[in-house]
């Protein structure tokens, strides 16, 4: 942990990607030699504007109308990412370095928003496709759950690793097409869980921070894993049980809208995200999966383990 | 159709530019617009339309493939895959050269 200059002094991964970094990370699997993929980060004090042609890909608004996130975009520099209070990152367009501030993992609010939007960027624009999803294994096999914002795929998840399934990752999901299937790779190793839920979790990890949701240290699986199970969750008022029925064939628009990064639509991204939907729809069982409005997440894990 | 809108549609180059990409999906393909980022669900006919219509290059070359591999008259399926074409042309699926008679 001594090296200076541009070696890096830390290793870890996630989410496919082998992260360097000159300050050390918390919440990532010890380095290996499985990925392929890197991501260099380097801590700087401020970040470079960027010039002329670039354009804003995304942001996010609070009730008032104050900036909180921003995403902007050069074709050949990359993306500014910033949030407030969360700091900045320029990822490079190839995915593979980034600078930061404040310092790399100056403290959890960094990580937030590197966990969020830094990483599943640089996993997307190095080639994986990233769902919105949330995943746990069972018996060397992915299941993974995909629902809208606060639709409970984390509660889900992290009931299932209650319930002694392995955790694989929250919130984004890293695929890699490979031969016969696609690939499920490990997350960062924390979950965003309600504090009502992580009560009825005995043996929850160590709560790392707390803003609206607790952020729960986890233990993901330690290598990627094939993804067996797609299971869309569906939160409704009408249904009086849980069911769960197979999507055969699962619709092109429903896979597509899963992805995690909207804002990024590079032709390479674009037929990346395609390849990984058809993939998808002819390799993986797609389930629907409704649960009654009311229904507990512990249920609808029970049923899941279950099925 | 007018006439001579017809005569020259069917005689028209067809290419499918670099921004179109499509992949088959059970069921359905869907072709991507790389350049507008819209995906567009193609059903099992025009699937089959877009195809022949980039392996034979012209509107009139894939009429005669498709007439072959459905078994109707070429008369039967003109309408619709003029009509097709359309629709792909406008999405940016592909690009209608027309013959300059030359």
């Amino acid at each position: 942990m001594d090296a200076k200059g541009d070696t890096p002094v830390f290793r870890g991964r996630a989410l496919g990607l082998r992260i360097g970094a000159d300050r050390p990370l918390m919440a990532v699997l010890p380095d290996g030699e499985d990925e392929s993929r890197t991501l260099s980060l380097r801590s700087v004090d401020r970040l470079p504007p960027l010039p002329a042609g670039s354009e804003r890909v995304a942001e996010r608004r609070g009730p008032g109308g104050e900036l909180l996130l921003s995403v902007d975009r050069h074709p050949e520099i990359g993306y500014r990412i910033e949030a407030t209070g969360h700091g900045g990152h320029l990822l490079a367009a190839d995915g593979r370095s980034a600078a930061c501030t404040p310092a790399v993992g100056e403290d959890w609010a960094w990580h937030r928003l590197f966990f969020a939007q830094v990483l599943p960027t640089a996993a997307a624009l190095q080639g994986l496709e990233v769902l919105h999803a949330s995943a746990v294994e069972i018996a060397d096999e992915a299941i993974a759950i995909v629902s809208f914002s606060g639709g409970g795929k984390s509660s889900v998840a992290g009931h299932m690793v209650a319930l002694g399934a392995r955790f694989l990752t929250d919130d984004v999901l890293a695929l890699e097409p490979a031969t016969a299937s696609l690939m499920a790779h490990p997350g960062p190793a924390f979950a965003c869980l309600e504090e009502g839920e992580l009560e009825q979790m005995p043996h929850a990890g160590e709560r790392l921070h707390r803003a609206d949701k607790v952020h729960v240290a986890m233990q993901p699986s330690s290598h990627a894993v094939p993804l067996a199970r797609l299971v869309f969750l569906e939160r409704s008022e009408r249904a009086d049980r849980i069911s769960m029925e197979p999507l055969s064939p699962p619709d092109p628009r429903l896979l597509l809208a899963s992805t995690f990064a909207f804002h990024l639509t590079t032709r390479r991204r674009l037929v990346a995200q395609l390849d990984a939907c058809a993939a998808i729809a002819h390799r993986v069982a797609c389930f629907r999966l409704v649960v009654p409005a009311g229904e507990t997440a512990a249920a609808t894990a029970a049923v899941l383990i279950g099925s | 159709m007018d006439p001579d809108v017809r005569e020259k549609l069917l005689r028209a180059s067809v290419e499918v530019p670099k921004r179109t990409v499509y992949r088959e999906f059970p069921g359905e393909t869907v072709a991507l617009n790389a350049e507008t980022g819209h995906y567009f669900g193609l059903n099992p006919t025009a699937a089959q339309m877009l195809v022949a219509l980039e392996e034979a290059g012209t509107v009139a070359g894939a009429l005669t493939v498709l007439a072959e591999l459905f078994g109707r008259p070429a008369a039967e399926i003109e309408p619709d895959l003029l009509e097709t074409c359309a629709v792909f042309e406008e999405r940016g699926l592909i690009v209608l050269v027309p013959d300059d008679g030359r």
